[in-house]
């Protein structure tokens, strides 16, 4: 059962876009100093853009707030596709 | 033979398996636009100097400005749900109708960088799409594809939260009573979850 008993904070929702809009700035800053299309970059921008989806999944979906439940079944679904990519993987760099 | 009392009877009314059907329905939502990301990394993979060409046609400005739309609208559907959990009914409305305003912003952003790009005959059919490399065409359906396909979603959210606005001045929606109000949030959160992939796949990474 989700905790309905917590406060909520409009502050933390404030708190929570103020590191999302860093964390744009910050990819379209990175996105330039690491030349585009290079590993690097690549791993760079997946990164940042998976430490936003945690903020916006975690604060503003209130997840942090549920059942632990909720917490596994997206640990779970983000294996699933994890491991869809790595499938992917393993069959282009083999073939 | 005993008599006994049905619980709930006439009253069923359960927030939490509302909820969890919610996101039940959110992780085909992820798993759908999944798929389309393993095909845009396989071509991607595939054709990496045509995307790298393509790419770089691409207009940062007003991704980045779709971008920021988009987060703040999330920060304003939240607000909206936050605010109705405190019982300010106003503000939540408030909050609300910033939301659609925003999605309508997003909605007229992407039709002016779509118009632009089938001004220059950039679309599926027409001459210069024809002439293009295979791999710099794939990009382009792809983009058009994705971000067509992000586009519907956000005009369903727009649409889901003005019911929510409507259910709230109503009274359907109140301070004990706002799991539609949340899984319309949820929704709308998702629409933001997947830009914040599109926006460097398609944006950045070139």
């Amino acid at each position: 059962m989700s905790n309905h008993t917590h406060k909520p904070k409009y502050s933390t929702d404030l708190l929570t876009f103020l590191m999302l809009m860093a964390l744009t700035a910050l990819t379209i800053w990175a996105s330039f100093a690491t030349g585009g299309t290079t590993v690097l970059a690549v791993s760079v921008a997946m990164a940042i853009a998976t430490t936003k989806a945690f903020l916006v999944i975690r604060n503003f979906m209130h997840v942090k707030y549920d059942h632990v439940i909720y917490k596994i079944f997206i640990g779970l679904v983000s294996l699933l596709f994890l491991s869809f990519i790595l499938i992917l993987a393993l069959d282009y760099a083999y073939r | 033979m005993g008599h006994y009392k049905i619980p709930n009877s006439g009253h069923n009314r359960d927030d939490e398996g509302s909820k969890m059907g919610m996101w039940l329905f959110l992780f085909t939502e992820i798993l759908l636009f999944g798929g389309l990301f393993l095909v845009y990394a396989m071509y991607r993979y595939l054709y990496f100097d045509a995307f790298k060409i393509v790419s770089e046609h691409m207009d940062i400005k007003l991704g980045a400005i779709n971008t920021v739309i988009l987060i703040t609208s999330s920060l304003t559907v939240a607000l909206s749900i936050t605010a109705i959990k405190k019982g300010h009914k106003d503000f939540a409305i408030f909050f609300l109708f910033i939301t659609i305003i925003l999605a309508w912003g997003f909605v007229i952003n992407k039709y002016f960088e779509w118009s632009a790009h089938i001004h220059h005959g950039l679309f599926m059919g027409k001459e210069a799409f024809n002439n293009l490399a295979q791999g710099e065409g794939m990009f382009l359906f792809l983009y058009y594809f994705m971000t067509g396909l992000h586009g519907v979603h956000v005009l369903v959210g727009a649409i889901l939260l003005m019911v929510v606005a409507f259910r709230i001045m109503s009274n359907h929606q109140n301070e004990t009573k706002y799991t539609f109000h949340e899984n319309s949030g949820l929704y709308w959160h998702l629409v933001d979850l997947i830009w914040i992939y599109l926006f460097p796949l398609f944006y950045l990474l070139h």
